[in-house]
């Protein structure tokens, strides 16, 4: 029997945040539970308008009534919460995100968990979310159900720790704080790709010729449209300058990273001459992944932005005027990263571009994160084991799978040490028949040579001979006798 | 989204996305063909890559009405791959079909598509087989020559019946759906490429390098009519850069590879080719294609194939049957299942040559094909492991005639047959390199002749045994086994001993007791036992409710090798059964065996009448043998001992989550 994790996002919608952490935790979760069936949901799924940024169509969560928790709960082993906005939110908080109130049923779900009864068998994890102030005690409940239970900032944490205190001081409640699994975006995309993906933008005239652009985010909260990427343009050149880097100011790519798809530029727009670049919305997680990695610098309008630059090595800052994700970028990033205001700019890509002392802080923090994988994972394998003893069938499976591994490799060794015994015996053998071969070779050359020898001297002789005979022939006895010997040869022959 | 209203996940849309420059009227041709054949919501994106004969213009004209159609125009033309992979930004499904203009659909060509994808998470991408105009095949994916050209797996190569599902180098993106997020994770159709030509056999292999197979599937079939103008002087200019730039980005794949180039000279290279995505090639080869109705070891060389397609889905799977029976009718069912299928080779040693150097495993089955083909073949075959599945020691059947024979030619006949056959069967076990046996007597014998060889015993897997009908409804006694309808097999020896020297006397206790003699082709004497307390039932279709519905099976046998099938089946019915010693060797009976073996006729009817007559000895008995059948002749149990064949052979285990 193979495992199946579930895994609730919001990967029905188009936000960066929103597509990348469910790839990110796919692909972390895939790796750890080789064979594992991952389904994900989020709260609209294929019901969902469709977009293009969405190449894993989610199912849709469904309202929370006890029939789908027992569905959910059956056909599956166990499920991950990793939706971008943060959970606990006010009523109807669903419906205004989505547009669409069939979402709000997912809120019950989301926050709530399958229920007491139902994760006895069948544990609800989260993987890095975020939470809203004061969550209700259902999800304090909820939370502290969880055998782990992962927030990516620790403001979230806090404030699941105050509700707890506040409405039950009994409760067991102590969450583990998260960096950003964006960090390791750089993991799951190979730089081939990503430099292949940019190319093909820049063949569709969405990014100027060369890397090295500086990215802006086309919306930050509280501000958005060309004013915002006019006043961070503007700014730029002093930032640059007060980092150590003046001249020109590179070119400008503008990257929609927020769930909107609407008022977008089109993909066949051109760009006029000294403008910004501007990308489509609903770009799929490869493609903005591969924009951040192209740029010399990113201006992050929000914390997924920021831990995908950091994931793939490009210099990053978060403009983050409302201060709502500031927390979230200090678990893999220095707080003097973050701009507050355009003010703050500059000494934020000050900090951005100094030299990081290492180990650099995504360098822990993804070591974090991978002991949160593992954790999720042996949590997966000894809930498959309760739940029909198939851990120890697992165990004895992949005992097995070793042992015929190493067998396998035991006899392809003594097969590789076999072909070679051969093949040297078989060169041995020909080395001593060439030996031979050479041998018998010199021999007749040695003879070929005698009888060149001997032929030459014979060939000698013979010119010797013959001028000899030549010389007598000249003679005057010879050539004055020829007359009377020719007259007796015609008078013997009549 | 378009398309009928079915019944299917919404997972299951799919984008088409074509590219045309020119040829508007194919555009809409094949939008139509689209419409008509299309059973599952889909969207299409026309990108027109800067059309010089004002085709955007004509399709904007045409394409009013059609919703599901999203038209989009490049100033320049930037070719098929740019153009491609802009359409691929556009879509909105998890699965993306690249369509030329110019491909003619059939009904159903998708489905059997989208089951692959379905079925098989590590496929990235999935083709039909392209057909011409005249139905001739065009290409079922196509081989990369270590010199970078290409060729189209076509009807040179291959007859269309022949075909089966397998991984291939790359398949034309004339047709190809691909998910999408494997096209984006393989980095899309690189833009080094010009124009056309090339962009897709490099896709192929970058969604290689990243884990993701290419499929060809022969149960989709659409019509490629080749409008476009390959033959112009233009295109062999764009064809040899771009084989320019081939050859640079993808050196290190075709460092290794035989050229393209000459090929048809050297069919070894050919078939090494198409085979090389496949991470590994096995030979097979017994009688004849196994017949799903049938017993005569059949039921068993399909699970030893079963084994060996299982112990890797995209590994090829080569079955070459020595004699044709019923080859045609029953090929299409292991074609399916990817395997390639072969009959009527009249010279094998030639054939292996055709092959030369292919094989990592050659499987033999049975004496007669080990002389036959599987020796003659491995010649051509040196890299090659080599496996003799001995499936029973034939030898042992003339040597037991030859012990109870009376007549000393018959003596003379049996022992000559019994040496050529121990003769064959050392040669057998002395070439292999893994020797495969039924049970742990035969093996034994394996081991003595070939000491230095492992010998592992495979015997035959039975469905899992959950639940087995008790006493109530079962009364009489059963003979389980077929007759080829000829005088003297030992099935009818064992049948008519039962009806002359068994029954008699458990008619004196057990009066108008019945038997039902069941198997295929019963023969003229057996036919003649027919009577009011005998029914020969001849060919079932199913003989696990005539199991389930008798009290004893009962079959005497004196003559046989191996395991006796009809006892594990038996065994899974939750039959008790009553043989002889030869009859039950290699059952695992242990102290069992008291109730159920005995030699003479007087001992078998001691045994029947005591499984009449007591219901507890019965119902012991049973559990016992269900037990029994559980522990050895389960799936597992085989699969084990597969996993330690295959392991011999050198092959790793069936990685997880393929």
């Amino acid at each position: 029997m193979v495992g199946a994790a579930a895994l609730w996002s919001s990967s029905d919608t188009a936000g960066f945040g929103d597509q990348l952490l469910p790839w990110l935790v796919r692909e972390e979760i895939g790796a750890r539970l080789p064979g594992w069936r991952i389904t994900t949901l989020a709260p609209l799924g294929w019901n969902a308008s469709p977009n293009t940024a969405v190449t894993d169509t989610a199912e849709p969560l469904g309202p929370s009534d006890a029939g789908r928790r027992h569905r959910l709960a059956e056909t599956t082993t166990f499920t991950l919460v990793a939706p971008s906005f943060p959970l606990a939110g006010k009523p109807g908080s669903l419906t205004a995100r989505y547009g669409d109130d069939r979402a709000e049923g997912a809120a019950g779900l989301l926050d709530h968990g399958l229920g007491a009864d139902l994760e006895t068998d069948h544990p609800v994890v989260w993987s890095g979310v975020r939470v809203a102030p004061f969550p209700s005690e259902e999800v304090v409940r909820a939370a502290a159900r969880q055998p782990r239970c992962a927030v990516r900032d620790q403001r979230s944490r806090t404030r699941l720790l105050t509700s707890a205190r506040r409405l039950d001081p009994a409760v067991e409640l102590d969450p583990v704080v998260l960096p950003h699994p964006g960090i390791l975006a750089g993991r799951w995309l190979d730089e081939a790709a990503m430099t292949s993906l940019r190319r093909q933008l820049r063949q569709l005239g969405r990014l100027p010729a060369d890397d090295g652009y500086v990215v802006l985010p086309s919306a930050v909260p509280g501000s958005a449209g060309p004013e915002l990427v006019e006043r961070l343009t503007g700014r730029l050149r002093r930032a640059l300058t007060s980092a150590g880097r003046p001249g020109p100011v590179p070119p400008v790519v503008v990257l929609p990273t927020g769930p909107a798809v609407t008022d977008a530029p089109s993909w066949l727009a051109p760009t006029p001459p000294g403008e910004a670049y501007r990308l489509p919305a609903g770009l799929v997680v490869e493609d903005r992944l591969a924009v951040l990695a192209g740029a010399s610098l990113v201006i992050a309008g929000d914390e997924h932005t920021a831990a995908a630059s950091a994931g793939v090595g490009t210099p990053w800052v978060l403009f983050d005027p409302e201060g709502e994700d500031s927390p979230a970028i200090r678990e893999f990033g220095r707080p003097e990263q973050v701009a507050p205001t355009l003010g703050g700019l500059p000494a934020a890509v000050r900090a951005a571009l100094a030299p990081v002392d290492a180990p650099s802080p995504v360098t822990l923090a993804r070591r974090r994160l991978d002991e949160h994988f593992d954790a999720v994972a042996l949590i997966a394998e000894e809930t498959l084991g309760r739940r029909g003893g198939h851990l120890d069938r697992r165990a004895v499976e992949l005992a097995a799978e070793n042992t015929a591994l190493r067998e396998a490799n035991s006899r392809l060794r003594q097969r590789v040490l076999l072909e070679r015994g051969e093949l040297v015996e078989a060169l041995t053998s020909a080395w001593q028949e060439t030996r031979e071969a050479r041998g018998e070779t010199d021999q007749v050359r040695a003879e070929l040579e005698a009888e060149r020898a001997a032929h030459a001297a014979a060939a000698a002789r013979e010119a010797e001979l013959r001028r000899e005979l030549e010389a007598w022939q000249h003679t005057k006895l010879v050539r004055w006798t020829r007359p009377l010997r020719d007259a007796y040869g015609k008078v013997r022959d009549s | 989204m378009n398309g009928a209203a079915v019944d299917v996940p919404a997972t299951r849309a799919v984008t088409f996305v074509m590219v045309s420059h020119g040829g508007g009227d194919l555009v809409m041709n094949c939008l139509d063909s689209l419409r008509k054949h299309t059973t599952v919501p889909y969207r299409v994106v026309v990108v027109d890559s800067a059309s010089l004969d004002g085709t955007a213009d004509w399709l904007e004209e045409r394409l009013t009405d059609r919703a599901e159609v999203t038209l989009l125009r490049l100033r320049e033309n930037l070719g098929f791959g740019a153009g491609c992979n802009l359409g691929v930004r556009q879509a909105d499904t998890e699965l993306v079909c690249f369509l030329n203009a110019d491909v003619e659909l059939s009904e159903g060509w998708l489905e059997p598509l989208l089951a692959v994808l379905d079925r098989r998470p590590d496929v990235g991408a999935v083709a039909p087989v392209l057909l011409g105009q005249d139905g001739e095949l065009q290409e079922a994916g196509s081989v990369i020559g270590g010199d970078g050209w290409c060729q189209a797996w076509d009807a040179e190569r291959t007859q269309l019946d022949d075909l089966f599902p397998r991984v291939v180098d790359y398949a034309s993106a004339a047709c190809l759906l691909i998910r999408r997020r494997a096209f984006f994770a393989a980095g899309g159709f690189s833009p080094d490429y010009e124009i056309a030509y090339f962009e897709d056999v490099d896709l192929a292999l970058e969604l290689r390098r990243r884990g993701w197979l290419t499929w060809v599937e022969p149960a989709s079939r659409v019509t490629h009519v080749r409008h476009g103008s390959s033959g112009s002087e233009r295109a062999a200019e764009l064809m040899r850069h771009n084989h320019g730039v081939f050859r640079r980005r993808q050196a290190p794949v075709l460092r290794g590879r035989p050229p393209r180039i000459g090929m048809e000279e050297a069919p070894h290279r050919q078939i090494q080719l198409r085979d090389r995505p496949a991470p590994h090639r096995v030979l097979l080869i017994d009688d004849r294609v196994p017949q799903a109705d049938r017993g005569r070891g059949d039921p068993r060389t399909q699970a030893v194939l079963d084994a060996w397609v299982d112990a890797h889905p995209a590994g090829r799977v080569t079955y070459l049957a020595a004699f044709p029976d019923r080859a045609r009718e029953c090929a299409p069912a292991l074609r399916a299942r990817g395997v390639e299928v072969v009959w009527g080779v009249e010279d094998p040693e030639a054939w292996g040559r055709e092959r030369a150097g292919l094989y990592d495993v050659i499987v033999a089955f049975r004496p007669h094909n080990f002389v036959s083909h599987g020796e003659p073949i491995s010649r051509s075959q040196p890299q090659a492991v080599r496996v003799y599945d001995a499936e029973a020691l034939f030898h042992r059947r003339p040597q037991q005639h030859f012990e109870t024979a009376t007549d000393s030619d018959e003596r003379r006949r049996f022992a000559v047959e019994a040496t050529r056959l121990r003769d064959q069967e050392t040669a057998a076990f002395t070439w292999a390199d893994v020797g495969v046996c039924v049970s742990e007597e035969e093996a034994e014998w394996a081991a003595s002749v070939a000491p230095d060889r492992p010998i592992r015993v495979a015997c035959y897997p039975t469905p899992p045994v959950v639940e087995v009908p008790g006493l109530e409804g079962r009364d009489g006694l059963a003979f389980f086994g077929g007759f080829d309808g000829t005088p003297g097999t030992p099935n009818e020896r064992a049948v008519l001993e039962l009806v002359g020297d068994v029954l008699p006397g458990l008619r004196e206790r057990h009066p108008g007791l019945r038997l039902r003699v069941i198997g295929a082709d019963p023969s003229p004497a057996v036919l003649a036992l027919r009577g009011d307390d005998i029914e020969v039932t001849g060919k079932v279709p199913d003989p696990r409710p005539w199991l389930a519905s008798a009290r004893v099976h009962v079959v005497p046998m004196r003559y046989g090798a191996g395991v006796k099938i009809k006892f594990v089946d038996s065994m899974a019915a939750g039959l008790p059964f009553v043989t002889t010693p030869v009859g039950a060797e290699g059952l695992h009976l242990g102290v069992l065996a008291r109730h159920l073996v005995g030699s003479s006729p007087a001992e078998l009817v001691e045994a029947c009448d005591r499984l009449l007559a007591d219901d507890v000895l019965w119902a012991d008995v049973q559990a016992e043998l269900v037990e029994i059948c559980r522990e050895h002749f389960s799936s597992t149990a085989f699969d084990r001992a597969m996993t330690r064949v295959i392991a011999d052979c050198g092959l790793p285990p069936r990685p997880a989550g393929v």
